[in-house]
């Protein structure tokens, strides 16, 4: 019943806020933190959901990104199923990494994922034949579906909306679903897990890539709403950039997402001409503000009872105590 | 058998933790397992239900080999267990708690979930009653959707006991279910734990640190001490057995 009423409250949202909206820079603004809502989400069944870390989550979006301009470019193949490829190729190549960290210790996973990353921007830069390097691939093809050609901001906004919404339910439906407490259970205690019979290398492999997956979605939104594609979109701040969107807006929690795609993407670049500094110490300020979360809201914002994972308890609770508060996560 | 060591020895570092332990339960049979502070208990039930591998000998289920099989695999083919320390999922309610019991016998694959399929609700809806059924069952009726975190120990203990049952085991084990509990509430939890082996026809295997109540609840007792099976017999003659006494009963048995 909830669930109807959200549903039909959103279906309303995307098909009025284009019209409403007039000014076409507050639609960008509101298309680019729609695009981000799909990665913040993966970032947050990884972490908020599973426990794992990924500090690599911009070469997913990066490939997603790659992939669907290249798709619609060289083959001309139609923008819908680019899309679906994007988040497939992402998903995959989160897998191949994911699998072998897995089966050895996850923990190697988070330090494989910066390396991921960096490698990414190698090869987007020096693969000059296939991503034409530095300079990156101009006038990608605008989306299209069934014979609409998304060209406004107020079309983009409704594409992007759509796709964001369609994650959150999916993502809430896996969450809410024995998957998601498989995951859960994984966060919170890997050796009870395994004693209940759940498989965690496949559990969390399962997490990472539908965390890739979702990435990989939002890099064809942006690449075709953007219309180019650079490596310098997706620089290894901007990975950090996704987990603190995950982590700020709220651990386990889809509405957490999605307010810290807004937050972290939306508000800078609102005030990007009145307030510059917003946007260029971005990295710092949220920086601060995530170590402000650790201390007295380690779940985030919106964060779910409790869904703080081993790790940033373990940080929140060395903070605190550096500053003399009590901790309270430890047990003895 | 249907759970069985053979020979299994169990180092770590140069700690010899289990020496050669062989030691079997009958379908239907309660083994109830004593021993003094560090002599080896749960690192049999770690060896038994996977989470450890034996550096020497083997675990059988059914008499099969269970060499290089992970937990997971061994839970599935219904091997459950609780933990001397509770395992519980303290973010969880205690529905949610008993409901990852079922994790086994569900869907866990991500299309399969997304994608809609008939029947779902319906069975979604039976295992929440089935779960319920079993937070009553052990005496938490009156806690059903409650925070786990926000149990007393007691009922924490039935949690656990609850959520292990949820697996649909063939073989139970129990680490210690009434470690720090008073003589009275240990006498109701080990009152509970019998009258459901006997309800189900369950076969358990229960670490107990109280003798009388071991000897109670017991078909058969093993003692194990410095990683070796001393005693295996019924629960009359451990309790007569003098090296039972010099080993066990005469030092501090009984832990506050
Ligand atoms: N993971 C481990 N690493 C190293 N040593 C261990 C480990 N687990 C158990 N031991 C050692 O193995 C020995 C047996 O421990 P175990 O926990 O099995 O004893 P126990 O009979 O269950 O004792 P208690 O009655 O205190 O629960 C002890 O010396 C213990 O220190
Ligand atoms: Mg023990």
């Amino acid at each position: 019943m909830r669930g109807a009423l959200l549903f039909l409250l959103a279906v309303g949202a995307v098909a009025a806020v284009p019209h409403a909206v007039s000014s076409r820079y507050w639609l960008h603004v509101a298309n680019l933190s729609l695009i981000y809502v799909p990665l913040a989400i993966g970032a947050n069944v990884i972490t908020g959901y599973c426990g794992m870390v990924s500090m690599g989550q911009a070469a997913f979006f990066g490939i997603g990104a790659y992939t669907s301009a290249l798709l619609t470019m060289r083959l001309g193949v139609p923008w819908p199923v680019a899309f679906v490829a994007a988040g497939l190729m992402a998903g995959a190549a989160g897998a191949v990494l994911a699998l072998p960290c897995l089966r050895v210790r996850s923990d190697f996973l988070s330090l494989i994922t910066i390396a991921f990353n960096q490698l990414f921007l190698v090869v987007a830069n020096a693969w000059l034949s296939l991503t034409r390097g530095p300079m990156g691939l101009p006038q990608v093809p605008r989306m299209e579906i069934l014979g609409w050609t998304v060209r406004t901001e107020g079309q983009i906004f409704t594409v992007v909306a759509t796709v964001a919404i369609l994650c959150a339910w999916a993502t809430t439906r896996l969450a809410a679903s024995p998957v998601g407490r498989s995951w859960e259970m994984i966060r919170d205690d890997e050796v009870a897990a395994r004693a209940l019979g759940v498989n965690v290398v496949r559990g969390k492999l399962a997490a990472f890539a539908v965390g890739c997956t979702l990435a990989g979605l939002a890099g064809s939104l942006l690449a075709h709403s953007l219309r180019l594609v650079v490596p310098d979109a997706f620089l290894l701040d901007e990975s950090l950039l996704i987990m603190q969107m995950a982590i700020l807006g709220g651990l386990a929690s889809v509405p957490g997402s999605v307010l810290g795609a807004f937050l972290m993407v939306g508000l800078p670049e609102a005030l990007r001409s009145s307030d510059p500094w917003l946007l260029t110490y971005r990295p710092g300020i949220f920086g601060a503000l995530l170590v402000a979360a650790m201390i007295w809201r380690p779940q985030g914002l919106l964060g779910a009872r409790r869904a703080a994972p081993p790790f940033l308890r373990g940080a929140s609770d060395a903070l605190r105590r550096t500053l003399r508060l009590s901790p309270r996560h430890s047990t003895p | 058998m249907i759970l069985e060591a053979r020979a299994v020895s169990k180092r770590f570092g140069g700690v010899s933790a289990l020496d050669r332990v062989s030691l079997g339960v009958r379908e239907g049979e309660v083994l109830g397992i004593m021993g003094p502070n560090g002599s080896g208990k749960t690192t049999l039930f770690n060896v038994l239900t996977g989470l450890l591998r034996p550096s020497a000998g083997e675990v059988l289920i059914d008499g099969r080999s269970a060499r290089g099989q992970p937990p997971h695999r061994i839970a599935r083919m219904g091997i459950a267990r609780t933990f001397q320390n509770l395992r519980l999922f303290p973010g969880m309610t205690t529905t949610e708690n008993v409901l990852c019991g079922a994790h086994g016998r569900e869907d866990v694959s991500v299309l399969g979930n997304l994608l809609p399929r008939p029947g779902r609700a319906a069975s979604a809806a039976a295992e929440r009653r089935r779960a319920e059924d079993l937070l009553r069952e052990v005496g938490l009726g009156d806690r059903i959707d409650v925070y786990a975190s926000a149990l007393s120990y007691g009922q924490t203990k039935r949690l656990e006991l609850a959520r292990a049952l949820n697996m649909q085991p063939r073989v139970l084990l129990l680490d210690e279910p009434t470690a720090g509990m008073n003589d009275a509430q240990a006498a109701v939890l080990l009152g509970l734990v019998r009258r459901l082996q006997r309800a189900r026809g369950l076969t358990l295997v229960v670490i107990e640190h109280n003798v009388p109540a071991l000897i109670w609840l017991a078909d058969r007792i093993a003692v194990l001490d410095s990683g070796e099976v001393l005693v295996d017999t019924t629960p009359d003659a451990a309790a007569s057995d003098p090296r039972v006494i010099e080993a066990y009963l005469g030092r501090d048995a009984v832990p506050a």
